[in-house]
């Protein structure tokens, strides 16, 4: 579904990834871990289109995402919940989830997405009216995720959905993200909360300084030392 | 910890708007009302016809104005020359199109008249955004709003200086669009024309209003006014949206310059007038606030036409004038304004 080739990319003249391969399988959840300014955000937004590679490429459904925008890409069926949200704080959670589907022109699946983001997330119908600008945090996060659904994405590209969040409103938006995963839609997830994401991935990647440091299965990567010390204050 | 800190910042900080924010606000509108009821016992209903009529066509092109604003944050000055465009447009279609069509159908000319004005202005708009504003977009990212604001200026200065060159300094206006002589209401008597202004004021406006509010492409914008990123990952060509973002807004313009022909005959400095009217209009709504420009644009009307009957028309912008530099000193961010932000601040 997703390759990442040797992907080099930055902001100006500071240099974040260095020469990053990953891949993403259909159906998949894959996690990418790592310390706070490994280049986990900035590798999401090269995938996203919000950025562009420096050298590398990615390839999306067997297409090279080379020299497309951020909104080409969203239609070829990436949706990217970014880490700041990015939600239209001025306009009501209906209208904002309107606007996920701006590139769906039939209205029928529009009312089928609608539904299906109201049935997952059963807060944000109850305040559809509200603006997004006042809504709680954990609400704006169901919101963007939502709001992402609305173009019935193939790929889910998720940046720390935790952040910010109690742990039981993370444990919410976790379990809605493995609902979707079970459904069958493949996730791309950062994350930084290494238990919770490892239980429920099936691969992961730890980036640090801009580089893979370790991959493999979730389940293997529990056991190994590195993770265990690091990322889990075990041992 | 921080729930409670936030709750408390919220609640100092929504009590703080409404101390100092409200009252300069109802304030405002109580003095315009004032002067509405006052000035029409004293000099009758003609004050708030006129007000009425000149608001209607200030809030047109303020309206664009606040609509480039906030969608594109580019501080438009040469928002006068589009209300050029639509006066020259609008004298040249009337003039060849109003001899030909005679009778019945007499009443046609000027609709087509606006209606070109407003396409031509439209198209006018949009190129000069492609060839320019387009390529800044994707070149320049530091000082945008500065940046904009010198390009804009030289716009005006070349599409004046252009003019002068093609049609030179005559003034080509037209007495009236309507032959029918006045209309009277509450015993005034009010030219046809005046009447056609507001009307094509009312319905453009509405019309405005209502695409932004409900029609897909009114919501584009408004998402690219409110997160250029967020827009880009619902699939929203934000280009293509601020293309036409700036055709809507010169469009505006050419048909307030069209539809006031009457008045304002075209030459190459008919739109600084309408310029300035429009900045004042928009500083005293707030950037970047289409609402806000529209009663903004009422008011200042009011009180030109108020102080340009009571004290005399040299003062007709100085009143206004004084108004703004008042509300600002107790509102710098305008009457309905949030801050000001940079494209890409946001
Ligand atoms: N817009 C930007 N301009 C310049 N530098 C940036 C920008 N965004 C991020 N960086 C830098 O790039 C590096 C990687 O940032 P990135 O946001 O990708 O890290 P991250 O892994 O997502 O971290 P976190 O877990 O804190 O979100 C950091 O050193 C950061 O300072
Ligand atoms: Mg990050």
């Amino acid at each position: 579904m997703l390759e990442v080739e040797a992907v080099d990319s930055g902001y100006g003249f500071l240099q974040v990834l260095h020469g990053v391969n990953l891949r993403v399988e259909e159906g998949e959840l894959v996690a990418i871990l790592g310390p706070n300014g490994a280049g986990k955000s900035t590798m999401l937004k090269c995938i996203a289109g919000m950025l562009r590679p420096w050298r590398g490429e990615i390839r999306f459904r067997n297409r090279s995402l080379a020299g497309l925008k951020a909104n080409r890409v969203s239609r070829l069926g990436m949706g990217y919940v970014s880490e700041t949200l990015n939600l239209f704080t001025g306009m009501s959670v209906y209208e904002n989830l309107l606007l996920g589907a701006y590139a769906i022109t039939d209205h029928e699946i529009r009312r089928q997405s609608l539904d299906f983001v109201f049935d997952l997330f059963p807060r944000l119908a109850e305040r559809r009216p509200q603006l997004a600008g006042t809504l709680s945090g954990g609400e704006r996060k169901m919101l963007a995720i939502g709001r992402a659904l609305m173009g019935r994405p193939a790929l889910l590209l998720v940046d720390e959905p935790s952040l910010g969040l109690a742990p039981l409103l993370t444990q919410s938006v976790f379990a809605a993200l493995k609902r979707l995963s079970q459904d069958g839609l493949t996730i791309l997830l950062v994350e930084q909360n290494v238990p919770g994401t490892l239980e429920m991935a099936d691969r992961a990647y730890v980036l640090e300084q801009g580089a893979v440091v370790l991959e493999g299965p979730a389940r293997r990567l529990q056991e190994t030392a590195h993770i265990q010390e690091v990322y889990m204050g075990l041992r | 910890m921080s729930a409670v800190k936030q709750a408390r910042r919220h609640g100092r900080r929504s009590r703080l708007e409404f101390a100092s924010m409200r009252s300069p606000v109802v304030l405002t509108l109580a003095v315009t009302a004032a002067v509405a009821i006052v000035g029409t016992a004293r000099a009758g209903p003609f004050i708030i016809v006129n007000g009425l009529v000149t608001g209607a066509i200030w809030a047109l092109v303020a309206a664009g104005l606040a609509l480039v604003f906030g969608v594109m944050n580019i501080p438009n000055f040469a928002q006068g020359e589009f209300f050029l465009v639509g006066s020259l447009s609008g004298y040249l279609v009337f003039t060849n199109v109003s001899p030909r069509i005679g009778g019945g159908l007499a009443w046609a000319a000027p609709i087509i008249t606006i209606l070109v004005a407003l396409l031509v202005g439209m198209l006018v708009g949009g190129l000069l955004d492609v060839v320019i504003f387009g390529q800044m977009r994707r070149r320049i990212r530091e000082q945008w709003v500065m940046n904009t604001f010198v390009v804009t200026v030289g716009i005006s200065v070349v599409m004046i200086n252009g003019y002068q060159l093609i049609w030179g300094t005559d003034y080509r206006g037209i007495p009236a669009y309507f032959t029918a002589p006045p209309i009277h209401v509450l015993g005034v008597g009010i030219a046809i024309d005046r009447v056609f202004a507001l009307a094509v004021g009312a319905v453009a406006i509405s019309g405005l209003w209502a695409l932004l509010r409900f029609a897909r492409l009114g919501r584009a914008i408004r998402a690219v006014s409110q997160d250029e990123a967020g827009a880009l990952m619902s699939g929203i060509d934000i280009s293509r949206i601020q293309t036409l973002t700036f055709a809507i807004s010169s469009g505006l313009a050419a048909l307030a310059g069209a539809t006031l022909l009457f008045n304002f005959p075209a030459f190459p400095y008919v739109g600084i007038k309408p310029l300035y009217v429009a900045w004042t209009v928009v500083i005293l709504a707030g950037l970047g606030n289409v609402g806000g420009a529209v009663v903004a644009g009422f008011i200042i009307a009011l009180f030109q036409t108020s102080t340009s009957y009571f004290i005399g028309s040299q003062w007709e912008d100085v009143v206004p004038f004084a108004l703004i530099v008042v509300i600002l000193a107790l509102r710098p961010n305008g009457l309905f304004g949030r801050g000001v932000r940079g494209v890409w601040e946001q």
